[in-house]
């Protein structure tokens, strides 16, 4: 068998899938753009803080990312279909490596539209300053690369989890519970670390000052991609 | 040389403390045709699926001989069984394309419209399956297999829901043991079907599971359909 074949394959699939084939990407990007929406014209300008505008961000990509992860499995469960996978012969951990890079592919699609907006909404006055009365772009340009770049790490190492935790869920009764309760507290370091990444950067303009936080991410996600290239063969089993 | 591809060595599943197949020992052959008779919740379609390697058993093991290995079990086998395993949002072209792309052999687009043309699919080809009926499903998978061309066979009720003509489709796969026209030759099945008198006909070897146990494994020319019904009720 041709790995890179089948990796494709998988990888069109879920993207078909996630984009064409159900509404699931769809949901979420509109349920991003709403809570955006919500916040930013509920209360007024001056009554969201930093604090809370950065916060918004990481929480509403946290849960949007959950969601597409819960698409990702919904329709290996909805009819078994994960069985005919099984049983070509396809190992586990070439349908992980496929899921993910699908699943990474399409959350750092829905990321990047989150931080456009968001920046838009939240951050212009903070871009505002930084672009050093409006004749240079290029810190705006590196501050939001950099967030965007803490956000992609994010959003793999959720994307790793989000496998492993969705074939540990596939055998109970209440995956999508589980899939919720064994994502949600294991995503939270890698989230709060991206939090903390954007905040000091925002405060101190110093990527020094706040790469620990990205190796922490990484570390993660490693941890995470590990566990999945290791475990998911033996997980997937029934 | 012996032609055994697998020995199954006292396996069981449960689900939960509830054990659906229990010790259940045996071997399958090349040229092995068999057919599995019991009651409702005796434990046919999860002694099927352990065989096939759909589940892994709880207790008891599972050996390959004569140059198999899981693997290439794998490759050589195919089920038909009564849930679809295949994903409703994707058209029924596409479900095969996927599903062959998993396998080393190059297959087109025009051998997957003759394996859907073959199954009275065709024109329901570019649809999402979400609509299908049941029996439609059932002629997908029936395309699928045809398409994968395996040696080896496992049908778990694969009637459900055919109407006539499906029904005949497959009978005439059971038939012949392949199909020529597809060139593909069955070297043996593992078949599970409600209606005793079909699962009888078109088996070689008996095997009956009861309680979880499987009790009996005879050739054909041992045991008469008679005393299959006599046991069954």
């Amino acid at each position: 068998m041709n790995f890179l074949q089948v990796i494709r394959a998988m990888v069109k699939k879920e993207l078909y899938l996630y984009f064409i084939g159900t509404g699931f990407f769809t949901v979420s990007i509109v349920f991003s753009i709403g809570l955006f929406l919500l916040f930013r014209f509920t209360f007024p300008p001056e009554a969201i803080t930093r604090d809370a505008a950065i916060s918004l961000l990481w929480a509403v990509h946290l849960v949007s990312t959950l969601f597409v992860i819960l698409a990702g499995q919904e329709w290996e469960w909805e009819k078994n279909a994960f069985r005919a996978i099984k049983l070509s012969g396809t190992d586990g951990y070439t349908v992980f490596m496929g899921k993910s890079a699908a699943a990474i592919v399409a959350l750092a699609l829905l990321w990047s539209m989150e931080l456009v907006l968001w920046s838009l909404l939240f951050a212009s006055s903070h871009l505002k300053s930084l672009s050093q009365g409006g004749v240079e772009f290029s810190p705006i340009i590196v501050f939001l690369l950099q967030i965007w770049i803490a956000g992609l790490i994010a959003t793999m190492g959720i994307s790793f989890l989000g496998q492993i935790a969705s074939v540990v869920a596939l055998h109970s009764r209440f995956k999508h519970v589980l899939l919720f309760i064994l994502i949600f507290p294991l995503s939270l370091p890698v989230i709060i670390a991206a939090g903390a990444f954007t905040r000091t950067l925002w405060v101190s303009q110093d990527f020094s000052s706040a790469q620990g936080l990205i190796f922490l991410e990484l570390s993660f996600t490693f941890l995470f991609l590990g566990a999945g290239v290791f475990l998911y063969d033996y997980l997937w089993e029934e | 040389m012996s032609d055994t591809v697998l020995n199954f060595n006292n396996i069981g599943k449960k689900f939960g403390y509830q054990w659906a197949v229990r010790s259940a020992t045996g071997e399958w052959k090349h040229g092995d045709y068999v057919s599995l008779f019991g009651k409702n919740g005796a434990g046919k379609s999860t002694l099927l699926y352990l065989i096939s390697g759909v589940y892994r058993p709880h207790e008891g093991s599972i050996s390959f001989s004569n140059g198999f290995d899981k693997r290439k079990f794998n490759r050589c086998m195919q089920l038909m069984s009564h849930q679809s395993m295949f994903y409703h949002r994707m058209s029924a072209r596409d479900n095969l394309l996927f599903f062959e792309s998993l396998y080393d052999t190059k297959v087109t687009r025009s051998d997957v419209d003759a394996a859907l043309d073959f199954a009275g699919l065709l024109k329901a080809a570019g649809k999402t399956i979400d609509g299908f009926s049941r029996g439609m499903l059932q002629r997908l998978m029936i395309a699928r297999v045809i398409l994968a061309r395996p040696s080896i066979l496992f049908l778990d009720e694969p009637f459900t829901g055919l109407d006539i003509q499906g029904q005949n489709l497959l009978i005439q796969i059971l038939e012949n043991r392949g199909l020529s026209i597809f060139n593909w030759k069955i070297d043996s099945y593992l078949f599970v079907d409600h209606d005793i008198e079909r699962a009888y006909r078109y088996c070689d070897k008996i095997w009956l599971i009861e309680n979880g146990k499987l009790l009996m494994k005879e050739t054909k020319e041992k045991i008469s359909l008679k005393e299959i019904e006599g046991k069954m009720s």
